[in-house]
């Protein structure tokens, strides 16, 4: 049917401007009012309800799903299936991807077909005006993101000339077909956008496993102590040290207490500044070769699957599923559910269709539940204590840690507890005490002052990261692991703050690879009583055949790395990779001595005595809300 | 953790002290404005400033001989 039937017009001209029709309907449509005599009154309910109408309907839906998909599902699966850490920190399961797959794109498609369908119930006209409608908006918010990626416009008169478009657009699709057929044809990428995000995007791998874990490893003698690796996230080594190159006991005293009783590796550098590459080549012992997904089907042969012969496997990951089920156990935290992924994936939506510039980036979601959060037993209740901002540890520690500390027990056979943390990693949340506190997703972490409060808050969190280190120790000697086991402690890759290459790409990595590329490494060996330095050159493609060989393990495949057990590599080169197959060499030797501190930062504010202002007008200050939006005018 | 905006009569690197319960906790700068405004923030980090229940929070202004003026909140 057409929306607005001619009467009598004669045949329609598929290339002629057609004022008089909506929608985008086809020749066809409007032929079947030439079913009545010429000039006759055309039933438009009959219309509406009948084949030709329902067919119209289709072609509207055809032009929705069209669009929908350049402006939601394309740019949505985009990220997301270049981001299957966002789904394995999530602990999503095949099912909830899928889920989420077919929510965006298919709800908004039907919801917007929906609203077309109750525009209908209006009339004929008005539900043409609403496709229309429909269709200007869409382009207009399709013409939002192409405008941010090519034109320096932004906010209101990014806005104004999107309107502007979507609404030559409304108008150009009523008057010429052939704007409504190429929409037709586009309709075809939602389902293409799909298959490629299945098939053919990293997080595929995840929704689709392509297998289940390696070979095992074989013994090499009958003495395998207990194992334990905790694995920090975005720590550089020179945030934990002092002037003089040692660990700073004053800020961070556990890990202090942990180099004073291991073996630190002072020269350790990590392979990649993204945990997707550099996590699994500590746990295969490999340089990244592919962009593959952290995950076990793309690495079968792992850390776990090695050790999963003869160990009994504790492993806590965050964004990497590299144990495979068959040898791990099930995660002793709950599924977070498809609800936090819609509530995180409507929030990548709205910063896609925003005027303004934004990062767009599914890490922001990565913080750490805390053992409250998730309804851990072992969480302790809420304080009653007035100071208990002041060790807020128990309350608000991350659950995946409480839960590998509740794992810190000894066994009869031989067991390996893992932990990667995504501690001090960003989003900073805790200061030093365990408290946490809000902030703006929006500052800055790069400029003038920026860098420098992104770097107070690292080092704040990093002072409460140290508690945790003090809590496993205290735990391990608690139950008597610790003498016994081989104790790992490390991150995968630091982070510079370095002003005008804050970061771990490529720039920074080159101006500042003291900060991006070397890591906090301890090792303590079985019995082993006393600390030491050795300042081999370490690279963490060394960390599996090291671990490896201390657990008598032998790995059933070739490694890049080699063990510390055995004699130091006689070059000091080292490499990174920024992305895979591509090393970047690197060079320097220990770093010597941290940058100066920052002023706002929060070691050694200056304390100075003030008088009570007498003034009126400060602002009140509760505890149990440490974060206050403020607005600050004119001096008094 | 605070943060705020200032008057454009504040010009960038202007240092603001953050003051709790009559104790300066920190010295920030004003940066430069970006599109959130010119903006201030300052992490107090060590929670020993605070006391349970209400706390006062002041902020001022550090002139280039180190006197320092009230600003009033709003």
């Amino acid at each position: 049917m057409t929306d607005r039937p001619t009467t009598g017009a004669g045949l329609p001209d598929p290339g002629a401007a057609r004022p008089d029709t909506a929608s985008g309907d086809d020749p066809a449509p409007r032929g079947s009012v030439h079913a009545g005599p010429i000039g006759a009154p055309v039933n438009r309910r009959r219309g509406w309800r009948g084949r030709a109408g329902w067919r119209a309907e289709g072609r509207r839906l055809l032009e929705v799903t069209a669009l929908v998909g350049l402006v939601v599902t394309q740019p949505l699966l985009d990220i997301l299936g270049r981001s299957p850490d966002f789904f394995l920190f999530h602990r999503a399961d095949r099912g909830e991807i899928l889920l989420l797959v077919a929510l965006v794109a298919v709800v908004p498609t039907v919801a917007l077909g929906l609203v077309g369908l109750l525009a209908g119930l209006a009339g004929a006209a008005a539900r043409a005006v609403t496709h229309s409608l429909l269709l200007g908006l869409l382009v207009a918010a399709l013409a939002v993101q192409v405008g941010r990626h090519t034109t320096p416009l932004r906010g209101v008169p990014l806005l104004l000339v999107a309107a502007t478009v979507g609404a030559g657009a409304a108008v150009a699709h009523r008057r010429w077909t052939a704007l409504g057929r190429a929409l037709r044809l586009a309709a075809v990428g939602p389902p293409i956008f799909v298959g490629l995000f299945l098939f053919a995007s990293p997080t595929g791998p995840v929704v689709l496993p392509l297998g289940d874990g390696g070979v095992a490893g074989t013994a090499t003698g009958n003495r395998h102590p207990p194992v334990v690796m905790l694995i920090l996230d975005e720590l550089p080594l020179v945030s934990l040290l002092d002037a003089a190159g040692g660990v700073d006991a004053a800020r961070f005293p556990h890990f202090a207490e942990l180099a004073a009783a291991s073996t630190w590796y002072r020269n350790a550098t990590g392979v990649s500044g993204w945990t997707p590459y550099a996590l699994p080549a500590m746990l295969t012992g490999r340089y990244p070769a592919e962009p593959f997904a952290p995950h076990y089907s793309h690495y079968p042969d792992n850390l776990f699957t090695a050790f999963g012969g003869l160990y009994d496997i504790r492993a806590e990951e965050s964004i990497t599923r590299l144990c495979p089920p068959s040898r791990c156990e099930q995660p002793v935290t709950p599924e977070q559910g498809v609800g936090v992924l819609v509530r995180e994936t409507a929030g990548l939506l709205r910063q896609l269709t925003a005027p303004h510039d934004s990062r767009i980036d599914p890490e922001d979601s990565y913080r750490e539940r805390t053992a409250e959060e998730a309804g851990i037993d072992a969480a302790e209740p809420v304080p009653t204590d007035p100071k208990f901002r002041w060790d807020s540890l128990n309350v608000n520690q991350p659950a995946r840690f409480t839960s590998f500390l509740n794992g810190l027990t000894p066994s009869a056979r031989p067991t390996l507890h893992f932990l990667h943390l995504l501690m001090p990693h960003s989003p900073w949340a805790f200061l030093p005490s365990g408290a946490r506190y809000e902030a703006p997703e929006d500052f800055p972490n790069e400029g003038d002052g920026w860098v420098d409060l992104a770097r107070a808050r690292h080092l704040a969190q990093l002072g409460y990261t140290d508690r945790l280190i003090g809590e496993t120790m205290r735990t391990l000697r608690a139950s008597g692991l610790w003498d016994e086991a081989l104790v790992v402690v490390t991150a995968d890759h630091g982070v510079s703050f370095t002003k005008g290459v804050q970061g771990r790409g490529e720039d920074a990595i080159r101006a500042a690879a003291d900060e991006v590329a070397w890591v906090p490494l301890f090792v303590k060996t079985p019995g082993q009583r006393g600390g030491r330095v050795d300042d081999r050159n370490w690279q963490h493609v060394d960390l599996l055949p090291t671990v490896a060989e201390e657990a008598a393990i032998r790995l059933p495949w070739r490694v890049d790395g080699r063990s510390a057990l055995q004699a130091p590599r006689t070059d000091a080169g080292k490499v990174f990779y920024d992305r895979p197959s591509q090393p970047m060499p690197i060079s320097g030797g220990v770093p010597v001595a941290p940058p100066p501190a920052p002023r706002t930062g929060w070691s050694a504010p200056p304390w100075v005595r003030l008088r009570p202002p007498a003034a009126p007008g400060s602002a009140g200050w509760a505890p149990s809300a440490p974060s206050i939006p403020t607005r600050v005018c004119c001096p008094a | 953790m605070i943060w705020g905006t200032v008057g454009d009569e504040v010009t960038d690197g202007t240092e603001l002290a953050v003051a709790v319960n009559g104790t300066v906790a920190t010295v920030v700068p004003v940066v430069a404005p970006d599109p959130g405004g010119r903006r201030f923030a300052a992490l107090l980090a060590d929670d020993r400033l605070f006391r349970a229940g209400a706390n006062r929070l002041d902020l001022y202004l550090v002139g280039p001989d180190g006197r320092l003026r009230q600003l009033s909140i709003s």
